[in-house]
């Protein structure tokens, strides 16, 4: 049972694998043994510096071998103890992968004290058995290639489950939960092999989500093209960070890398064509640009905004989007409908776009993902269907929710649980329902009446504390155990073990503003902030130091409209032509070391540039400990008194702690392999986020970005300067800057931020009021004394 | 300047109070609790020193900081549940913190800076400049030897011959008590009046009654005023026996100050009060209760010009009380209302800190309930009927002042709260208090601290720790049903007399022990209800504990009051009080030096440095010793009480027997004439006591005296079990 919580799919549809298991390719992929091998699939894994693909992955048939442990959050083997059980693993497969081959390289260790003849374990694919192995105590290791008919394959998510009988007797009656009943599956040399090529054939809008959707053979790689992507205007540009980002959001949790490449005189354009060969392609341009660059008519139908799908005329199996208009300024409203097309209901090639409006012109395209201070949400909000746990080794059940990034209460505010809950009779002792938050637990509920119970608006409290910026994962555990009896064989009966959460239970989230320290990498890549707030929309310049650099920031936007879950249309991405464009305000900037501004770092004490003066540490000294239980918040206030703060108690803690400068060394250097990004306040001082994305040169900045949306660096990064190496996965995070605040809670809010960050002035300024009022009181005590006196009453 | 500096400290406070409101997480707040708390305590010391008013004042106004502080983030923060009746009962107690604090506040102003007052002005009394004073002993049911004993002392004050005139003003004698339908209580009235007249009359003393017992005590005084005529009427309850120098450390004030109405002076206790005989146990090493008001407070309202009258022991001009038509009577406490007529008519009053009489404080439990019922309803008749906030002439410290004076008086309502707040979330998971543990930790803490060392500053030698507690949880039951008729109709509750000189013969429980047994029993159950809910609720144990150990302290209170309620019996009539002297024991030639260790009206004791053996114990005896009030030896005549042989260590107790009105006048001189007697006993028990000694003293002293009254209970159980027989026994039968 140990790892069965990284192994479940709860029912909230929000599955564990998700997160970044189900990358159709990661670095480590081997080629499989018995099907066609090609060495370079997908590819999209490329660590900082990759060089491009030279052939199209999936044009010709392509062959993958991913470890079991790449579909799942947890780490280590697969257990499955007890006298049954079931552990089920989701691996996608996109709609567009015609799949040809798929089998199953099974190694595990079983138990020896197993009974061969009554102890298998079998292999199901989407709910049918195909394989049946003997789990044979004399031959405890076993390593077995399986074969899976393709054809059980079906788009999206696909359940590979391993089930297991097992007994160490079969004259008497047994102990279910025996401890030598078990199996390890090692998912590290358990494999999933699977071979196909790319479909090809009727191409329509409708499919767009499909097309570019994630899984195994999605689009994780697309070219933009555009006429002039060197001196792109603004038009073109929106376009092509709303187009960027609209695919970026059908791809959900998958990275997607962006090209960009012009098709126009190429001599002193950006070219990603060659880095991504044989990608998907989409083109930005209006009827007049594009006339000889898009086969067929379809320019010819354009009236207003327009999209069309075409196949791509040099890669069996891509696609080639056109996005395009009757004049530049259509071109955004097209790219924009890009990302709607999720269910795409006009089942043809093309369609022109006449309007967009959101229903609640207040909020911007995806607020509704996260949640409002002081509202109530019912479970079924969130998709959770009622559901029934049964048996002693019942799958958890986890609801998922996105908080605010910047979400700021008071100290005792909390998110209530109303849970509507019902357990039946005959429960034994140790009959629980754990509460979790974030893997961390929080309350249990003792299922301690015999005859079963059922529970209204069971309120659980939880304080706003435990929840992190953007996605929270709340998880129901059951523990039931029969009731205690004589019978030696009474125990093997738990299946009549039930209870049921209702999706009418219910979250409640407590008054709360939004206020939240900056700089915070960590809170920039969980959700965006604060280039994304929501209900309250995205604004930033996304700044390129270089056009080459385009493809790098449109891949950033693109992962933060994922992260954020929504269209940053407030969002502009600039190609200055003179390096002396002013950065300020609220900024992401993409340059090689050389290229940045001479006076960013200017108000901070480090700086990058010719001349670096980088942030050093001691040796293992770290900024505090992950995870720590409020009562230990004090303590890391009290070190923040010789460094810089760490979050507020009533901000979400991080797993993963930066690291605290303790000086700083200016030096000569090349930043080499190394990639970094760090957050600063804007130099004209203003409340906004200026983060910056460098490395030694163009190249390496781009491969660098490549390498900085894989989930592995991605969520690493945190602090206020995040640093990695290309071909690693590592990721070095220091807390530098000097830190101030966002807010728009209204200045109480902010207030009470600023004082919690940093006590010392009001408590200075306390002390000299209440020693400057006794001065005063005393001089008028004492005047009144003597006055009292000398009058004699 | 004044006004500059005026506007500077409104400035500088409004600072501060913006300050208070600033909101913080719980971190930012623990570092300021520890910083503010470490000062707070640091400063203790010091502040705690006579002349540092810097000191002082910095721990005053950081404690207020700190309480106020909390206050707000109370208010702004933690009255917060969805449910209905959690909010209406967490509301009724940030109510009853919110009064708590603003009593508490208006206290520190109150005693922030006390008045020393030092010798009166030097003004000789001479028979020709000396004001007449008339001393006016109201009495309505007192005893006539208690009457005697203060009379003789009224008699025996120091003044200018002539000029000074005593009056005995029987309120248990008037016509209509002499004609009273009840023939038996027609008679007890002739025969008081009798005796009172011959008594008077023996002492030299005007004896005083009048038709009907019209407006109490205030209509009794009332009518003597219309029959006498001094400058200045000294009024002096029926066991307040005055000391010679009263009229040396009063009268000269009134020659300094025209617009003076009133010197109020201390009313020293000789005896304990039920808490202390029952269950405190310290009378001669601790402060007593009332000596926190005339010690301290009385010395804080006088500084702001707000001293009051207290009804007995004290001197007023005849002059300026006519022009308000003498004491009145609206209220139940005419003393109090009166003083503030006058001090809204512009006079002025003085606070002497010299403890110049000696009283009795209430025998039994039920006495001191009725004085502070009496006490309560008319402090609040008063700020329902006159409210000091708007009465007319006062100005704005005496209104705060008076304000400080009624509404302390309320305290029973927030005193119950507290005592059943912890019950609402143990007993029936009420959630009445909408913080963690850690705010509770660096909120709540250091607001409670600061209440204890800002109680420790201002009341430093006076007041021990938890005593106050103690009183009030005492006196809440019963008063908050006094009140209650009081805010139902305020003009309701009429005047009734303390009974004093009553004497405790034989133990026995309170016949107001009931309630309390219902209250202790609630916060036991309240205790194992939290236990319970300790032991299977594991992810509130922290809260479950504070709310516990809040219903643990309530315990400690009601365990106490418990001890209260077993009334103990007292061995003397008359209190005997420690004395040092030198004493000479004469028979004829015989004389055998002793040493007076305590003293009594009814006698003495002393310890005898010698053989007794050739005492002749049918002859007559005397005691020779100075009598300090006197300035002189006085001879008494005594007799060896008991069997007359001295303890081991060589105690003799004698048993006083005047023969005349000389002796008789010398022996109250010996016992109650000097000041400087009562002076010195006050000093020897008014002293600082490190906080947590005096917490251990007094929580050893709570479950003492409830071991003791449980085991009382116990011994009655199994006498009346014994007397009885067992059920079914032939005894039964």
């Amino acid at each position: 049972m140990e790892n069965r919580n990284g192994w479940i799919v709860g029912l909230s549809l929000v599955l564990l694998a998700a997160q970044g298991a189900a990358q159709p390719a990661q670095p480590g992929q081997e080629s499989g043994a018995a099907l066609p091998v090609d060495s370079r699939p997908a590819g999209q894994a490329r660590a900082v510096g990759a060089e491009p693909s030279p052939s199209a992955p999936w044009a010709d048939g392509t062959s993958l071998s991913i470890p079991l442990s790449k579909f799942a959050a947890g780490t280590g083997p697969l257990m499955l103890r007890d006298s049954e059980a079931t552990r089920d693993i989701y691996f996608p497969v996109s709609s567009r992968l015609d799949v040809s081959g798929l089998a199953l390289d099974l190694a595990l260790v079983n138990s020896i004290a197993l009974v061969p003849g009554r102890s298998v374990i079998s292999v199901r694919l989407n709910e049918a058995t195909l394989s049946q192995l003997r789990l044979d105590p004399e031959q405890p290791i076993l390593r077995a290639a399986i074969d899976l008919p393709p054809e059980l394959l079906r788009p999206g998510f696909n359940k590979l489950s391993l089930h297991v009988t097992q007994h160490y007797t079969d004259i008497h009656c047994e102990n279910p939960v025996a401890p030598e009943l078990w199996t390890e599956v090692d998912t590290s040399k358990s494999r999933l092999r699977l071979a196909g090529s790319l479909k090809t054939g009727d191409l329509s809008l409708a499919r767009l989500a499909d097309i570019f959707g994630p899984g195994i053979g999605g689009a994780s790689r697309v070219v933009i093209e555009l006429p002039d992507a060197a001196g792109a205007d603004a038009s073109h540009l929106q376009a092509a960070q709303l187009l960027a980002q609209g695919i970026a959001l059908h791809r959900d949790y998958e990275p997607v890398t962006f090209g960009v490449t012009a098709f126009g005189d190429r001599a002193s354009q950006p070219d990603d064509s060659l880095r991504f060969p044989g990608a998907d392609r989409a083109v930005i341009g209006t009827v007049d640009e594009l006339r000889g660059m898009v086969p067929g008519d379809a320019l010819d139908r354009v009236t207003g905004p327009h999209l069309a799908l075409l196949a791509a005329p040099d890669a069996p199996g891509r696609v080639m989007l056109v996005v395009t208009g009757r004049t530049a300024e259509e071109l955004p409203l097209a790219a924009t409908a890009v990302s709607m097309l999720d269910p795409g209901v006009a089942d043809s090639p093309e369609m022109t776009v006449r309007d967009i409006r959101a229903l609640d012109s207040t909020l911007p395209i995806g607020s509704r993902r996260y949640l409002s201070p002081g509202r109530r949400y019912t479970f079924a909000d969130f998709g959770f269907r009622s559901t029934s746990l049964r048996g002693s080794d019942a799958d958890p059940v986890q609801l998922t929710i996105q908080m605010p990034p910047d979400l700021y209460g008071v100290d005792n505010a909390a998110v209530t649980l109303d849970l509507d809950l019902a357990y039946g009779p005959a429960m034994g002792p140790g009959s629980v329902l754990n509460v979790f938050v974030n893997d961390v637990f929080h309350q249990g509920i003792h299922f301690d009446v015999d005859t079963g119970q059922r529970f209204d608006d069971y309120q659980v409290p939880i304080p706003l504390s435990m929840f992190a910026p953007g996605e929270n994962v709340i998880r129901f555990e059951t523990q039931m155990r029969p009731q205690e009896v004589d019978d030696e064989c009474a125990d093997a009966l738990d299946r009549y073990l039930v209870a049921t959460l209702f999706d009418t239970s219910s979250i409640t989230l407590p008054d709360a503003g939004f206020v939240a320290g900056q700089p915070d990498l960590k809170r920039f890549v969980r959700t965006g902030f604060p280039y994304y707030k929501p209900y309250r929309g995205s604004g930033a310049r996304v700044i390129v130091a270089d056009p080459s650099l385009l493809g790098a920031g449109l891949t950033l936007l693109g992962k933060l409209a994922q992260v954020s879950g929504g269209l940053l249309g407030g969002i502009q991405v600039e190609v200055p032509t003179t390096s002396a464009a002013p950065v300020a305000g609220s900024v992401i900037l993409l340059a090689p070391v050389d290229r940045l501004p001479q006076n960013l770092f200017a108000h901070v004490d480090y700086g990058l540039g010719e001349l670096q003066r980088i942030p050093y540490r001691v040796l293992g000294g770290r900024l505090g400990a992950a995870g720590d239980a409020a009562e230990g918040a004090f303590w890391r206030t009290w070190h923040s008194v010789v460094g810089p703060e760490p979050e507020p108690a009533s901000e979400p803690t991080q797993d993963d702690a930066p690291r605290r400068k303790t000086g700083v060394m200016a030096q000569e250097s090349d930043l080499g392999g190394n990639a970094v990004v760090t957050a600063i306040q804007s130099p004209d001082g203003t409340a906004a986020t200026v983060t910056v994305i460098t490395a030694a040169d163009a190249a390496t900045l781009r491969s660098a970005v490549d390498a900085m949306i894989q989930p592995a660096v991605w969520r690493n990064i945190s602090g206020d300067m995040a640093v990695w190496r290309k071909g690693e996965d590592e990721v070095t995070s220091l807390a530098v800057a000097d830190s101030f605040q966002i807010g728009e809670g209204g200045g109480t809010l902010e207030l009470r931020y600023a004082v919690s960050r940093s006590p010392w002035l009001w408590i200075a300024l306390a002390a000299v009021v209440i020693i400057l009022l006794v001065l005063v009181t005393r001089a008028l005590l004492r005047r009144r004394y003597a006055r009292r006196s000398a009058r004699g009453t | 300047m004044p006004v500059a500096v005026i506007a500077l400290w409104w400035g500088l406070s409004l600072c501060l109070l913006a300050l208070a409101v600033v909101p913080s997480d719980g971190d930012a707040q623990a570092i300021f609790s520890i910083i503010s708390v470490g000062a707070l305590l640091g400063l203790r010391r010091a502040a705690g020193h006579r002349g540092d008013d810097t000191a002082r004042l910095l721990t005053l106004l950081l404690g207020v900081f700190i309480s106020v502080r909390y206050l707000l983030w109370r208010l702004f923060f933690t009255l917060d549940s969805p449910h209905l009746l959690d909010l209406v009962l967490a509301s009724v107690l940030f109510a009853a913190e919110a009064y708590a604090l603003l009593v508490h506040l208006i206290g520190v102003f109150v005693n922030i800076c006390p008045l020393d007052r030092g010798r009166p002005p030097a003004r000789a009394l001479t028979p020709e400049t000396a004001p007449t004073v008339d001393v006016l002993v109201p009495s309505y049911d007192e005893d006539a030897a208690l009457l005697e004993v203060t009379l003789r002392a009224a008699k025996m004050m120091r003044y200018p011959e002539g000029r000074k005139t005593v009056y005995l003003l029987d309120d248990g004698g008037t016509a209509a008590k002499r004609s009273d339908r009840d023939p038996k209580k027609r008679a007890a009235a002739d025969d008081r009046s009798i005796v009172l007249r011959q008594l008077c009359a023996r002492l030299g003393v005007r004896y005083l009654t009048r038709p009907r017992n019209e407006h109490a005590k205030a209509g009794n005084i009332n009518s003597a005023l219309a029959r006498t005529s001094g400058e200045l009427v000294v009024v002096l309850d029926a066991d307040h026996v005055a000391t010679v120098d009263f009229l040396e450390w009063t009268v000269p004030w009134f020659a300094a100050d025209d617009k003076l109405f009133l010197v109020q002076t201390p009313h020293h206790m000789v005896n304990e009060d039920p808490v202390d005989r029952n269950m405190l146990d310290s009378f001669s090493r601790m402060p007593t209760e009332n000596e926190m008001f005339y010690l301290t407070i009385q010395r804080g309202l006088d500084y702001w010009e707000s001293a009051f009258f207290c009804g007995s022991a004290a001197v007023l001009r005849r002059a300026h009380l006519e022009r308000i038509g003498g004491l009145s009577g609206l209220s139940i406490t005419e003393d109090a209302e009166t003083a503030m007529r006058l001090h809204a008519a512009g006079f002025r009053s003085v606070y002497v800190d010299r403890p110049l009489v000696a009283g009795l404080a209430p025998e039994s439990f039920d006495a001191f309930i009725t004085q502070r019922t009496r006490w309560s309803q008319g402090m609040t008749q008063i700020l329902l009927l006159l409210n000091p906030l708007r009465m007319a002439g006062l100005r704005w410290y005496q209104r705060l002042s008076y304000l400080s004076a009624c509404t302390f008086w309320l305290f029973p309502f927030p005193r119950l709260i507290f005592l059943f707040a912890p019950l609402a979330y143990l007993l029936f998971d009420l959630e009445i208090y909408d913080a963690t543990p850690y705010e509770m930790l660096v909120y709540t803490a250091p607001h409670i601290i600061s209440s204890f060392v800002i109680m420790s500053v201002l009341y430093n030698r006076t007041r021990w720790p938890l005593i106050s507690e103690i009183y009030e949880v005492i006196q809440s039951v019963y008063t908050f049903q006094a009140l209650l008729q009081v805010f139902r109709n305020p003009r309701k509750p009429s005047f009734i007399t303390t009974p004093k000189g009553h004497v405790v013969e034989i133990e026995h429980v309170s016949p107001l022990a009931p309630a309390y047994y219902i209250i202790f029993v609630l916060i036991v159950l309240g205790l194992c209800g939290g236990l319970f809910q300790f032991y299977i609720d594991p992810a509130h144990r922290a809260y479950t504990a504070i709310v516990l150990f809040w219903n643990l302290f309530n315990l400690v209170v009601i365990l106490g009051a418990m001890g209260v309620l077993l009334e103990r019996p007292q061995r003397r009539t008359a209190p005997r009080l420690r004395f040092r002297g030198d004493g000479l024991l004469i028979q004829g030639d015989l004389q055998i030096p002793c040493a007076i260790e305590n003293l009594s009206v009814s006698g003495v004791g002393v310890r005898v440095d010698g053989d007794l053996a050739s005492v002749d114990r049918a002859a007559p005896l005397y005691l020779r010793t100075d009598v300090p009030a006197l300035g002189r030896p006085e001879t008494f005549r005594v007799a060896v009480a008991g069997n007359g042989v001295p303890g081991r260590d060589g105690y003799l107790g004698l048993r006083a027997e005047p023969v005349d009105e000389a002796g008789r006048n010398a022996l109250v001189a010996l016992m109650f004439g000097s000041s400087d007697r009562w002076q010195e006993m006050i000093h020897r028990r008014t002293r600082p006591m490190p906080f947590f000694r005096a917490v251990r003293l007094v929580l050893m002293r709570c479950l003492g005296a409830c071991r003791e009254h449980l085991a009382y209970l116990v011994r009655r159980g199994v006498r009346t079990f014994r007397r009885r027989g067992p059920a079914g026994s032939p005894a039964n039968a």
